[in-house]
């Protein structure tokens, strides 16, 4: 029993240690409506993901843009996977997130885009650490 | 024959640029870097002088759009816009999706804010709401991967909403993309995204020699030198002045013919030159009347005279009009009709997947021409050949 309880705490304390490094670098997204390439990056405690470049066949964000544009911010871990808690509040008060990261591989995430509330889903690739 | 070519459900379509009051702060691409979402907020409206440049557009946007489309998280793997010209200085291009509803966009030369310019009037009928919103163009571009033209909500700017189109040089491809807030509730972000080739190029030619089209003239009934009624535009809940040039109304059945005039849209379903009707009506036969029914209006026919699907794939891309008609649904009005003979096919969706497949039954092939300004009805029956 008290092996039983040392794990179950091992596990949560290693569910709440999660602090997105595992994310930290720059992934490719794997789209057939649009190219993109993110920066995920922490900063002062956020976990965000910059925009290095964006091409949907009309806009277009490059490096040398002068904005900064982001994918999303202040990513919280839970449930085993990684969502933006930030803005996720709706009329009525339930938390829904806009986007939830999954990484089934150090190299592959699999995250979903919540529009009105349906998923888009997509596979991001690391190009590198 | 298994899934020859995939035309799916495209209701979804229809909520491109519909008022969806949902407060969700979705950030595709959070736009600048803010510790906290700013509000969105209307952008001032500058028009292109399409004297000096940008009256290329409407040459250019003529044609039958072939290709995918991705409309907010539904991916439609093929999706067609049929944009052929109504009057000199006008072009129409519109998604029918049957009983859901419809959506149109179209394009015209008019006056507006002291400039001669192009605006797009988008819009349509949804589920007993009916909305028009007018853009204006804002950008005309020179890049290296093409030409490239915004229109803007012709009063909010692109802090409401905007489109976007590129043609990429020395070729017939397009990339239509439109952008949007639900009216001001969030940041504008990606809702369309289509990508496109331009096919069956004399649909659009014949129309243009027919209206003498393109001109840098303005219809009558579209000059908004004077702007818009504010009378008449939508005002958002909470605010106390429109921040978008769009108007609306509500009413618990689809009629167009009575939602229309109750909007105050300036220009409606009846003052389009042109365009005309086609009265469906389906003899469902052995068809329980649970079986979805996918209905296609295409330049080829789909089916052979025995009414099995035709093995000429080609066939298939000059699909015009791919409306789905629910449940219990035997009779439909197409509406907003480009005068044209078209080849018209009833297709019993027997496994439900939407797509045009191995087991769906047809029907020998029929042709009908609806004239311009035609009203049109066309009865299709004997639906029992089994693919």
């Amino acid at each position: 029993m008290k092996k039983q309880i040392c794990v179950l705490l091992l596990i949560s304390i290693y569910s709440c240690s999660k602090n997105g490094a595992e994310l930290l670098g720059t992934w490719q997204v794997k789209n057939n409506y649009y190219k993109a390439t993110y920066k995920i990056m922490e900063e002062h405690d956020s976990i965000k993901a910059k925009v290095l470049y964006y091409h949907d066949g009309t806009t277009i964000i490059k490096p040398e843009d002068q904005k900064e544009y982001y994918a999303f911010e202040n990513l919280k871990y839970t449930k085993n996977q990684y969502v933006d808690a930030i803005s996720g509040a709706t009329k009525t008060k339930e938390l829904h997130p806009n986007i939830a990261l999954k990484l089934i591989h150090k190299d592959t995430i699999h995250v979903t885009k919540y529009i009105s509330k349906k998923p888009l889903k997509e596979v991001w690739i690391r190009i590198n650490k | 024959m298994k899934k020859t070519i995939k035309f799916l459900s495209l209701s979804a379509v229809l909520s491109v640029f519909l008022i969806s009051c949902t407060t969700e702060d979705v950030r595709n691409i959070s736009g600048p870097r803010e510790e906290v979402t700013p509000p969105p907020k209307t952008t001032e409206v500058i028009p292109v002088d399409i004297n000096v440049d940008g009256f290329d557009f409407m040459e250019k946007m003529q044609g039958h759009w072939v290709g995918s489309n991705l409309v907010i998280n539904d991916e439609f793997p093929f999706f067609a816009w049929d944009y052929r010209a109504i009057s000199p200085s006008h072009t129409f291009g519109i998604h029918e999706g049957g009983s859901a509803g419809n959506l149109l966009t179209s394009f015209f030369v008019t006056n507006f804010k002291g400039k001669r310019t192009i605006m797009a009037r988008n819009g349509g009928l949804l589920n007993g709401i009916y909305r028009s919103s007018y853009f204006v163009l804002d950008k005309v571009e020179n890049r290296e991967n093409g030409r490239y033209y915004r229109l803007v909500d012709a009063i909010g700017g692109d802090g409401i909403m905007y489109m976007e189109l590129r043609f990429p040089n020395h070729t017939d491809s397009l990339y239509y993309n439109a952008y949007t807030s639900g009216l001001g509730n969030r940041l504008p972000n990606r809702h369309m995204t289509f990508k496109s080739k331009r096919m069956h190029t004399e649909l659009a030619e014949t129309a243009a020699i027919e209206t003498g089209y393109p001109q840098n003239t303005v219809d009558t009934d579209l000059d908004f030198a004077n702007g818009f009624n504010k009378d008449y535009l939508y005002v958002k809940d909470g605010l106390t002045e429109p921040n978008s040039a769009t108007f609306l109304a509500v009413q618990e059945t689809n009629n167009i013919f009575d939602l229309a005039p109750l909007s105050g849209d300036p220009y409606i379903i009846t003052d389009h030159p042109r365009l005309g009707y086609l009265q469906v009506n389906i003899d469902r036969g052995i068809i329980p009347d649970h079986q979805n029914l996918l209905l296609f209006l295409s330049r080829d026919p789909f089916t052979d005279a025995n009414g099995y699907f035709t093995s000429n794939l080609d066939a298939y891309k000059t699909a015009l009009h791919f409306p789905i008609l629910s449940v219990e649904e035997n009779q439909f009005l197409m509406t907003y009709m480009h005068p044209d003979t078209y080849y018209i096919t009833v297709v019993a969706d027997m496994d439900g997947d939407f797509a045009i497949s191995e087991g769906d039954i047809t029907h020998p092939q029929q042709m009908l021409t609806i004239a311009p300004l035609g009203q049109e009805e066309i009865t299709i029956e004997n639906i029992s050949i089994q693919n």
